[in-house]
């Protein structure tokens, strides 16, 4: 690791160097790379909801002040569209960057959104995010899937499927 | 037909370029310059970029080319006194100053500096080394010939020493040489004066600061350079410690309007380079940080560079330090706002290297003002034309090659070098010129010999002479630059310059006014 010299006088945060390497790694580049022209925030579609932008993320990433982002509400706004991943010039892609914050949230056992919960449970019962619901269609009235000749989902997921999960999600 | 000769004012890489390329054309070539040996900048630097080549390697043998060729006569350690305009040209007066050492006997051998007891900063090193009182400004010096500073040699500040004249085997030194005057004729002049760096004095949040580990990016670079002061280790100065942390400040007074309002052009891509290069001598662990305006490393293969130094992990952070405070164990605490994060950061480093702005190299302006060319607002020379003639004055027979019109790197400054060589090659081989329609013309009627317009020429372009029994000026119109001085002097309005009369002028201003 190298040395860290910056501080931030507003916080007095350090930079977490270690953090910083685990949670890029992954990354196609690295948020060293970013030039901060933004695109990534100009088209980004949960523009409204952020706290902070998109190029802010990486900016925050680069400069390796992680602890603030993983606690950081921002990480859960994300829509996960990719237009931003898309769109990078250096092929940084924010979104992924976000989604490797909100693992390491997890994995910390930090709070998640309400909304992430009720998926997370919905899909521990059943195996899907959100289970088969009526469409309407384009005359007005709503189909199940039997209506239109689909088969019936299996709903309820495996034990050894659910295991295999948990252990690719690394424990509860 | 102008006088077969080129004056070349300069011996760093523009000026070397542009003699070559002259010499090449079979005409004749001095090659001025006022330190010991040609090199100029070129041969302080390490690596160039964004190839990083070794730059004594690639600049070295053209300097030899330089001193070998049959055309070029080397004028090192001169000083140019005087340049008259001459008929054809031409007068140049030069100060070539006593090396207190022969030439011709001198084989570089080096025992006299290894003896010599007076230890002197070095020039060439920026201050960071030592030389002897005699000397050669770098181990690759072209002529490669030992030179006596006469301000430190004890036997000439003091009467006592001569220790290398015992010690020379080849009997060169001589003390009662003397500075010589020399006087050339010439057709053509290039200017390759290249430039100066700013010193920061001025700028309170860089200046007046009580550290040694505040350095230039060109003390920087001898750093680096394996013939440098340090054999091209990294040290502190203040310690000789390795810094394991390393700022860079751009834009230092470039761009600054207490000091020079323009770019640099080349800064940027020097902090990288040097950032990189630093990457490679400190290791992985060694935190390079570059704090920027904005990050300008444009031109062919400069953006690649740029990108290779953010993968190779240097911190850009886009905010310039302002305060810089020395703490007790010799290091660094800069303060700078990262305008990405919007934070304020403190910094630490153990070395800050200023990239300092480019200005007009010493003495410009009185070389301007003895060749009668103009100066741009900022300092450096002003070309014909911004466009279409970079490397021509207004002045027939003066070129520019190199950083004297302006910030240039060294592909840059080749390239404009090698064009002045052309056109000055081009004229002297036509034997004749294209002089410009607006001169002064004498309405002889009128004219009454008094000689003020004589007085006013810069160019001595007008000359009262006798015609028919009486007084009357004449212009020569090659001379001629148009200027209008003898016009307004005029005490009758016999002398107008040709389409540009007072009747016409007054014309003009009565239709815009219309």
């Amino acid at each position: 690791m190298r040395p860290v010299s910056i501080t931030d006088l507003m916080s007095m945060a350090r930079p977490n160097e270690e953090l910083k390497e685990k949670l890029t790694a992954f990354l196609a580049n690295s948020p060293d790379m970013c030039l901060q022209c933004a695109r990534c925030t100009s088209g980004c579609t949960a523009f409204e909801l952020l706290e902070l932008k998109p190029h802010e993320v990486v900016a925050l990433a680069r400069l390796g002040f992680l602890e603030e982002l993983v606690a950081s509400s921002t990480i859960w706004d994300c829509a996960l569209c990719l237009k931003c991943v898309e769109r990078c010039p250096q092929r940084i892609g924010p979104a992924e960057l976000l989604l490797a914050l909100r693992n390491e949230a997890c994995s910390r056992g930090l709070e998640i959104p309400e909304g992430f919960r009720s998926v997370l449970m919905t899909l521990m019962e059943t195996g899907m995010a959100f289970p088969p619901r009526r469409r309407p269609a384009r005359d007005g009235r709503s189909y199940g899937r039997e209506e239109v000749g689909l088969p019936e989902v299996r709903m309820a997921p495996s034990e050894v499927a659910l295991m295999a999960l948990m252990e690719l999600l690394g424990g509860a | 037909m102008s006088e077969a000769a080129v004056l070349v004012i300069g011996g760093g890489i523009a000026g070397i370029q542009a003699a070559l390329d002259v010499a090449d054309q079979g005409v004749k070539v001095y090659l001025l310059e006022r330190t010991p040996s040609i090199g100029g900048h070129m041969a302080m630097l390490d690596k160039t970029f964004p190839t990083l080549d070794c730059s004594l390697c690639i600049l070295t043998p053209k300097m030899v080319d330089v001193a070998r060729h049959p055309n070029v006569e080397l004028l090192t350690y001169c000083e140019l006194l005087d340049i008259k305009r001459a008929d054809k040209g031409f007068e140049v007066r030069v100060l070539k100053k006593a090396r207190y050492v022969d030439e011709s006997k001198c084989t570089g051998c080096g025992i006299c500096m290894e003896k010599c007891p007076v230890r002197v900063p070095s020039e060439f090193d920026q201050g960071l080394g030592y030389r002897k009182a005699i000397y050669m400004p770098f181990p690759q010096a072209v002529p490669r010939k030992a030179t006596i500073d006469p301000d430190h040699c004890l036997y000439l500040t003091r009467g006592k020493c001569r220790i290398c004249e015992q010690l020379c085997p080849a009997k060169a030194i001589d003390f009662k040489q003397k500075d010589q005057e020399i006087t050339l004729k010439v057709g053509a002049i290039i200017v390759a004066t290249g430039f100066g760096l700013l010193g920061v004095e001025g700028l309170p949040e860089y200046g007046f600061l009580p550290s040694e580990n505040v350095i230039t990016h060109l003390q920087l670079e001898r750093m680096l350079s394996s013939t440098g002061p340090t054999r091209g280790r990294i040290v502190r100065p203040s310690d000789g410690r390795e810094p394991r942390s390393v700022v860079f400040l751009t834009c230092v007074g470039s761009r600054d309007e207490r000091a020079n309002p323009y770019c640099c052009r080349i800064g940027c891509s020097i902090a990288v380079k040097q950032a990189l290069l630093l990457r490679e001598r400190l290791g992985p662990k060694a935190d390079i940080c570059i704090c920027f305006m904005d990050m300008r490393t444009y031109g062919r293969g400069l953006e690649e560079f740029y990108s290779r130094a953010r993968e190779e992990g240097i911190r850009f952070i886009r905010g310039s330090p302002s305060d810089i405070r020395v703490l007790p164990d010799g290091s660094l605490r800069l303060t700078a706002f990262d305008q990405a994060t919007g934070k304020l950061l403190e910094l630490r480093a153990d070395l800050v290297v200023l990239v300092v702005g480019i200005t007009p190299p010493e003495g410009l302006r009185e070389l301007a003002s003895l060749l009668k060319i103009p100066v741009g607002p900022d300092g450096f020379l002003l070309e014909a034309h911004p466009k279409l003639r970079p490397s021509e004055t207004p002045i027939t027979g003066i070129f520019l090659a190199g950083a004297c019109q302006g910030p240039k790197d060294i592909a840059e400054t080749t390239a404009h070098a090698s064009a002045a060589a052309m056109k000055a090659a081009s004229m002297l081989s036509k034997g004749y010129m294209v002089g410009e329609p607006f001169v002064a013309v004498v309405d002889e009627a009128r004219c009454r010999g008094c000689g003020r317009c004589e007085e006013v020429c810069e160019f001595k372009a007008v000359e009262v002479v006798e015609d028919g029994g009486r007084l009357v000026a004449q212009v020569n119109e090659a001379l001629c630059r148009g200027c209008g001085s003898c016009a307004v002097r005029c005490p009758t309005g016999a002398i107008n310059i040709r389409n540009f009369t007072g009747q016409q002028m007054l014309a003009q201003a009565a239709v815009a006014a219309r």
